[in-house]
């Protein structure tokens, strides 16, 4: 059995009348890329945000990485990397500002932000733009840099909502193999998505309606199961059933 | 410890970084002081006068020409119906009403006290209060000229020099402006570009955030005052004649109340426009309330009771009394101890209304 980072049981949060996360219970290993997709609406951001600890849960019970979601929420933020879909550098600081910054408020030793600073950049071959504002620079160099940032602290398990909207496919495509590196060094991904061609790169998947999951396995299983050729088409099918409700 | 330095450090990065928000931070203090100082001057020319002369003698007669050879004053009725002088009061026609009583210069010649009465229309609290400054000034020479005493009510700012009464007030317009509106807008600029919620993620406590936020604004406010200070000071020849650095102290606790009330802005505002209509709506009240522009004393009982809750009004009071008068810390203590109860509960209704998530 691998080891378990994140466990949710009957996970719930409402707003009102409206419930956005419906009871959801799931499960991620440790060192996998597990995608949380669904379309606009179903409760993923709301979802994503409990578990960060950004939102109190209405009901039911969650942990990561130990920690429990209601009482341990600081001992969380300790133990995870967190990219949301707004932007979230400083564009009025400097690249390096921001490097300098974020590693900080994660209490990185002084040495160690600069050597990992450093890394970084030489990484993204951005070692020419340091004291470039954030403003500056094109929105794909921003996303790329935004997720090194995220996880510069080596936490144990990064969050990533929607990292990669608005970006063009080939920043795209060196955005996933950031997060397979990511990955080997034993960092857990919980990435939400609504690019289907992004989905076929997770290990496991989760799809989101209404609040609650329709279906979690890996893509290849998702498919057999929905008898779909390809991730889309499941994706369509799940919707379809939604709207043939509403209807 | 460190944390709170980090946010410190990115905070100063930012401020020094926007050159436009420097600039207001620099300029503001000067346009501000010279604008309204002499905007907000309450000098009156041409005061219209009634003179009810009952006395008719030679020092009567002398005291009217005085009068009327002064360029500040416009002799418009010179009756004896008072009834009518009353109304001309009324209708604005008059700003101010004089009356000599009857053995008025009988009464002084035999050593006893003569009686000038004086009537203002009171409904412009401020005027009424300069043109009796005025009235006082000219009965006051001319007692001097006939080697007569007059009692003057008027013991500070003894040259009734708008500019020294105006300028301590408008100084605490300014930092107020700082305390609220820099700290709402601070703030609530972070909520909506998200980086807020990416900091929530973080390990930073609530506590290391809030003071990194409050601690530049507390250092500009400081900033701006001295600014304003030295400007009161050198071009303005404001007198500063009690303690500055008591001034200090109570700027400071000053500062935490209006960095309080810009901190809870922040919690219920949602973006920057509702932030900016919330602390102008708040300086609005304050400003009307604070006895800047309209004198407490002429407010009526419901609107006296409501400038008790406005911190503006203590510590315009403080400066004036600190600068003008020259008191000392026990002539002041009511102020500072209801600053720091205000600052107190304003901070931790901000702080409770502060929500990581």
């Amino acid at each position: 059995m691998a080891e378990k980072i994140i466990e949710t049981v009957n996970l719930t949060k409402r707003f009102g009348d409206f419930t956005a996360v419906d009871a959801i219970s799931f499960e991620v290993n440790k060192g996998e890329i597990f995608g949380f997709l669904g379309a606009n609406g179903a409760g993923k951001t709301t979802a994503m945000k409990m578990l960060c600890g950004l939102l109190l849960p209405t009901s039911g019970q969650a942990t990561v990485a130990g920690y429990d979601v209601y009482r341990q929420s600081e001992k969380i933020k300790l133990n995870i990397g967190y990219m949301s879909q707004k932007f979230s550098l400083f564009s009025d600081l400097t690249v390096w500002e921001n490097i300098e910054f974020y590693a900080g408020i994660y209490r990185m030793p002084r040495q160690a932000i600069i050597t990992r600073g450093e890394k970084l950049l030489q990484d993204l071959e951005l070692a020419s733009q340091k004291r470039r504002l954030i403003g500056a620079l094109p929105l794909g160099i921003r996303q790329k840099l935004a997720f090194s940032i995220a996880i510069i602290h080596e936490p144990r398990l990064v969050f990533l909502d929607e990292p990669t909207g608005g970006v063009d496919p080939i920043t795209r495509r060196r955005f996933w193999e950031m997060i397979y590196n990511a990955t080997e060094r034993g960092i857990t991904v919980f990435v939400t998505t609504h690019y289907m061609d992004e989905a076929e790169y997770c290990d496991r998947i989760s799809m989101m309606v209404d609040g609650k999951i329709k279906g979690l396995d890996t893509p290849a299983n998702l498919k057999l199961q929905f008898k779909e050729k390809s991730m889309f088409d499941v994706f369509l099918q799940l919707a379809r059933e939604k709207s043939h409700e509403a209807l | 410890m460190r944390t709170i330095l980090i946010i410190l450090k990115k905070e100063f990065r930012q401020i020094f970084r926007s050159r436009p928000m420097l600039l207001v931070i620099l300029a503001m203090p000067v346009i501000q002081l010279l604008i309204l100082s002499n905007a907000a001057d309450y000098e009156i020319k041409q005061l219209r006068l009634a003179i009810e002369d009952f006395d008719k003698s030679r020092l009567s007669a002398e005291l009217i020409e005085d009068f009327t050879f002064n360029e500040w004053f416009e002799l418009t009725a010179l009756d004896l119906n008072q009834e009518k002088n009353d109304e001309l009061l009324a209708k604005d026609e008059v700003e101010a009403i004089i009356a000599i009583e009857a053995g008025f210069e009988k009464n002084l010649q035999q050593d006893r006290t003569g009686n000038i009465q004086i009537r203002l229309n009171a409904i412009d609290g401020a005027t009424a209060e300069v043109a009796a400054s005025y009235i006082a000034g000219v009965i006051n020479k001319w007692a001097v000229q006939e080697q007569k005493q007059v009692r003057s009510r008027y013991l500070y700012n003894p040259e009734l020099n708008y500019k020294s009464y105006m300028v301590p007030g408008i100084l605490v317009m300014l930092v107020s402006v700082i305390g609220i509106i820099l700290t709402a807008l601070n703030i609530v600029r972070e909520k909506e570009i998200g980086t807020q919620e990416q900091i929530n993620v973080t390990p930073i406590r609530k506590y290391e955030y809030i003071l990194g936020k409050l601690i530049p604004m507390l250092i500009i406010g400081i900033v701006e005052f001295s600014l304003g200070l030295i400007l009161a000071i050198v071009v303005f020849g404001v007198p500063h004649l009690g303690n500055i650095l008591l001034l200090y102290v109570y700027l400071f606790f000053y500062l935490v109340v209006m960095c309080g009330i810009g901190l809870f802005i922040s919690t219920v505002a949602g973006n920057q426009q509702q932030a900016l209509f919330l602390a102008f709506f708040m300086m609005m009240i304050f400003l009307f309330l604070s006895g800047l522009f309209a004198p407490i004393e002429s407010m009526p009982d419901w609107a006296k009771v409501m400038t008790k809750f406005v911190p503006l009004s203590y510590f315009i009071r403080v400066m004036r009394s600190i600068m003008l008068k020259g008191s000392g810390f026990l002539e002041l203590q009511m102020e500072l101890v209801v600053l720091i109860v205000m600052g107190i509960i304003m901070q931790t209704i901000a702080v409770l209304n502060y929500r990581k998530r």
